[in-house]
């Protein structure tokens, strides 16, 4: 196991006032256990409000988790300091959604992607620093001229090629993807998405991928955790999620998203979600999904649904998943 | 089975046409279109040129005094005249060029590199060491550089180094401001995060990364400043309070022929105008400066 | 559709440059079409392609350095492009004869103004009712896009609504004075896309009722088959292919158009697709040089693509701007059989069938 997550819970605390007291917090991940194999991609996706971007974050210490554990290779990381932690950032590298914030505008590319090299040492010379440099920049199929210039002569998806490369130059065998292909055309996203399945086949990297959009998802992932307000609904082996999800919100998710085949359209029924996304300072009592759901019944608003494993390689979290077959 | 030929990976360099890779290439050019701003280029050029090579361009030396020449108007001799004690004026002024471009220069490079440490340090840390730092420079703010000069002459004596070192902690309160401003909105950007995830540490993130990118406007801010230091320092001087006899730098000049204005005005006149032209033209540069970094940059290292 | 319906907006030959120091660039470059009453027309093509600048063309809003430098624009009868912008009839179609929904939720609504309001000041305008009347009109409208408790909401803040919610707003308010077209300007991207699915759906409803045409301009060629009647297909400023929905999905006979089919995900793919991207990016449109726009990217390109001029859409109901149309159609086998595997894969799925076990009623 690569990385392993045990019941996450990441809260922000809202304060008023001249004293900045606490009145509320934020939930933004509620209890969140997933594991990552090498080598294997988990997909993680949820709408807004349901955490992903966060959980990601939290994972890489960019936001302090309130309790639950982070496990990186076997090593419990939740609360290591800092300063401990920056040698192991090597192995934890995170490409982010905009291309255009990501990369420091002045710097040139080869300066951006060598810059691991240099913080964690490991460029033995000149000349093996400039060699790895050439090395990715080629692994990222960027031009050779690449690494005398600046980002900002370069398009979206070739600058999210220099985010990669600069993530994968200290060889970690992990890699946190947030949105990663969200801004990009669609012609662009394919080939990023297709250099992200290159590298993880001839590299090994087990991938953590935050999105959206489910297609890219569909397409990228081995694993699949569908997220809701701070919690996982549903988490499972990819197949078996997109051809038979068992949450409701899940169906809803899959419902909503529209393929491009006017004939498949016309005969897909349509379920559409009802009501409104809950504030996430107020959420409804028990099933955080249950001011929404079709399927709600009183018993909802009392009970807090754990995950219930169906299989093996799938789990769902509603108490009405073992009725009617 | 046909199908459209995977091509992978994009192996052609697409740069955009009219890229500028060199970024003070395009500003040198978006500066020089302008008449007024190259006209104040030039008047600055010369000022400096005349300030290295004083010796080679001064007719007289400055201090040599000629008691028979006194109080004289121009002449093909003096083209500006002398003062009291015969000192061709001309040539004080050539000399006094040095005193004024030095102190204007150390003044805003002594409060830029304390104004800007400051500010990049509280806006990077941020909490209880930004607000010390914010109520202490809010204190200085609260006297005007000028009273501040004076106490501080009055305390440790005139001389061209107190001057500028009044003169500098008296400015540095807006570097460290405006440098704080700039850090605050740089360090929620994305690459200073990315620089986090990818193992940098604070200190390098913010000299590496955090500082060149908050930097434009601090050069405004020293251009523009060079020329309020200039005309401070004159008035200290004037008011006796900078540097000491016989260096004269042009504020001197002016208070020291203010009492011959009726017979011999051009003593007080011609540094008085030397420190206006070099104010203005030190503006109007930070002025074109400030046009030209602030929009156009956001769009050329887009 | 009778021989006398006339299309609601007729497009043809609309140029649109922006005027730069370095030179033309030629946003929208000799682009015609036209809308029929009732019709959801979708414009679809990646960033920079031109699907936005071409609809604030027609309502002559857009920017400088952009200027509209030929064609016509009917609407009515009128030529738009024969009004001055600011002119009085220009503002009556603004809004009375054709109505926007904008894309970003957050920053299209007054945010110092109470929803009912804003829409009321619409009406006001247009229609000429009074305040009460336009008010009462305005709750009405609310309702019908379904934002519950309409009478109380429309005593409150855009800030109070979420962005669902304010593209709700932004729906009523295009529709308060009975337009006769609706422009969407990708006004569901900036959506969670279950709330897309419900706003979308709300759309295509009151659409229908009210027999106003929609343009939806998108880049998600998912929501085009899902409610579009008819398509144009933008690339570089110009459209390379338009035809009924069904044609353009069964038959795509553009290389662009099949390549954006070839590139995009699905959830319904089978999972040994490798997806296909198009090599290379979108060229500049400054120094357009007059020839095909995708022939650098573009698989089938021949000589002859390269020296001649830019190829031009046929013409009749499904057509594409291409020299190599024919080539092109050896790839719909292959496209074909991928569908089949994806009609095998669905029917084992869910994917299409929510009635299926799991436990949805």
């Amino acid at each position: 196991m690569i990385l392993r997550v045990d019941d996450l819970r990441t809260f922000f605390p809202v304060r008023r006032g001249l004293l900045k007291r606490k009145v509320g917090e934020i939930k933004a991940v509620d209890g969140v256990s997933f594991s990552i194999q090498p080598g294997t991609t988990l997909g993680l996706v949820g709408e807004s409000g349901s955490g992903k971007s966060t959980v990601a974050r939290t994972v890489l210490r960019l936001y302090q988790p309130t309790t639950g554990t982070v496990e990186f290779k076997g090593r419990d990381i939740t609360r290591v300091s800092m300063r401990r932690l920056r040698p192991l950032r090597r192995h934890m590298p995170m490409v982010f959604q905009d291309p255009g914030s990501s990369l420091d505008p002045r710097k040139t590319v080869g300066a951006l992607i060598g810059e691991p090299l240099l913080v964690h040492k490991l460029a033995t010379s000149r000349e093996a620093y400039r060699k790895r440099i050439a090395e990715l920049i080629d692994l990222v199929g960027l031009p050779e001229t690449a690494a005398d210039r600046m980002p900002h002569e370069f398009s979206g998806g070739q600058r999210q090629r220099v985010a990669i490369a600069r993530a994968i130059a200290s060889e970690p065998d992990f890699l946190v993807l947030d949105e990663a292909v969200s801004a990009l055309d669609v012609s662009v996203q394919a080939q990023i998405v297709n250099l992200l399945e290159d590298l993880q086949a001839r590299l090994g990297i087990a991938y953590l991928f935050i999105a959206h959009d489910l297609s890219v998802v569909r397409h990228i992932s081995d694993q699949v955790a569908v997220m809701y307000l701070g919690r996982i609904v549903e988490i499972g082996n990819r197949d078996e999620i997109f051809a038979h999800p068992r949450h409701p919100y899940t169906r809803l998710l899959l419902s909503a998203v529209a393929v491009p085949d006017p004939v498949i359209e016309a005969k897909r029924e349509r379920v559409i979600i009802r009501g409104e996304l809950p504030s996430l300072l107020n959420r409804p009592r028990g099933c955080h999904f249950s001011n929404r759901c079709p399927l709600v019944t009183p018993e909802c608003h009392e009970i807090d649904p754990p995950l219930v494993p169906l299989s093996t390689t799938h789990a769902a979290a509603c108490i009405r998943i073992g009725e009617a077959t | 089975m046909s199908k459209i030929p995977n091509v992978g990976p994009v192996t052609r360099a697409i740069t955009r046409p009219n890229s500028k890779p060199k970024a003070s290439q395009s500003v040198l050019r978006a500066l020089l279109r302008r008449k007024v701003v190259v006209v104040a280029i030039v008047v600055l050029a010369i000022i400096v040129v005349t300030a290295a090579f004083a010796p080679l361009l001064a007719p007289y030396d400055p201090n040599e005094q000629d008691p028979a020449a006194s109080l004289q108007g121009a002449s093909a001799a003096h083209w500006l005249g002398t003062d009291l004690l015969g000192r061709d004026v001309l040539s004080r002024i050539i000399f006094g060029a040095r005193i004024s471009l030095l102190v204007g220069a150390a003044v805003v490079v002594l409060a830029g590199l304390l104004g800007v440490t400051i500010g990049i340090i509280s806006g990077y840390v941020g909490g209880v060491v930004d607000a010390a730092f914010m109520r202490a420079i809010d204190a200085l703010m609260a006297i005007p550089v000028v009273i501040f000069g004076l106490a501080l002459g009055a305390a440790l004596g005139g001389g061209i180094g107190n001057v500028i070192l009044a003169l500098g902690i008296g400015t540095l309160p807006v570097f460290a401001r405006v440098m704080r401003g700039q850090v605050l909105g740089v360090r929620e950007m994305d690459y200073i995060k990315a620089g986090t995830v990818l193992g940098i540490g604070p200190f390098r993130n913010m000299l590496v990364h955090v500082l060149p990118n908050c930097i434009s406007p601090i050069i405004v801010l020293m251009t523009m400043n060079i020329g309020a230091a200039i005309l401070t320092e004159s008035g200290l001087s004037f008011l006796g309070l900078g540097v000491a006899p016989p260096m004269a730098s042009w504020g001197s000049m002016v208070s020291d022929g203010y009492r011959f204005i009726t017979m011999q005005p051009l003593i007080s006149f011609a540094p008085g105008i030397a420190i206006v032209v070099t104010v203005l033209a030190f503006n109007i540069l930070g002025d074109a400066l400030r046009d030209v970094l602030d929009p156009r940059l956001k769009g050329v290292l887009r | 559709m009778t021989a006398a319906t006339k299309p609601v907006l007729a497009v043809r030959d609309l140029r649109t440059y922006f005027r730069t120091r370095t030179g033309d660039v030629k946003a929208v470059d000799g682009v015609s079409y036209h809308v029929n009453p009732g019709e959801i027309v979708a414009f679809v093509g990646e960033s920079g392609c031109g699907k936005s600048v071409t609809q604030y063309s027609t309502l002559q809003l857009v920017p400088p350095p952009g200027e509209v430098v030929g064609g016509e624009v009917l609407f009515e009868g009128l030529n738009l492009l024969d009004l001055k912008p600011y002119s009085p009839q220009m503002r009556a179609v603004r809004g009375g004869g054709i109505g926007v929904v904008f894309q970003e939720p957050m920053t299209s609504l007054n945010p110092v103004m109470t929803v009912g309001k804003q829409i009321a000041e619409s009406i006001r305008v247009h229609l000429k009712l009074s305040r009460a009347d336009a008010m009462s009109r305005s709750i009405d409208l609310l309702t019908r896009v379904g934002i519950p408790d309409a009478a109380q909401r429309a005593r409150a803040y855009p800030h109070e609504f979420s962005g669902g919610m304010r593209q709700r707003v932004m729906i009523a308010m295009a529709l308060a004075c009975d337009p006769r077209l609706i422009i969407a300007d990708e006004a569901t991207t900036a959506l969670d896309v279950t709330t897309e699915a419900q706003l979308l759906e709300m759309i295509r409803d009151v659409v229908r009722e009210t027999e106003t045409a929609l343009i939806l301009v998108t880049h998600n060629l998912g929501i085009v088959a899902r409610y579009a009647d008819r398509v144009y297909v933008m690339y570089a400023g110009d459209i390379v292919e338009s035809g009924t929905t069904s044609e353009i999905f069964e038959n795509p006979k553009h290389p662009y158009t099949l390549g954006l089919l070839s590139a995009m995900p699905r959830i319904d793919d089978p999972h040994e697709r490798q997806l296909e991207p198009i090599p290379g990016v979108p060229p500049n449109l400054l120094d357009k040089p007059d020839r095909c726009p995708f022939m650098p990217r573009c698989p089938f390109a021949t000589a002859t693509c390269e020296t001649s001029p830019k190829p031009l859409l046929e013409g009749g109901e499904h057509s594409a701007a291409c020299y190599e149309v024919d080539r092109s159609q050896s790839l719909l086998r292959a496209q074909r059989e991928l569908r089949e595997q994806r009609a095998e894969l669905a029917a084992r799925s869910v994917v299409n069938d929510l009635t299926a076990p799991g436990g949805m009623p």
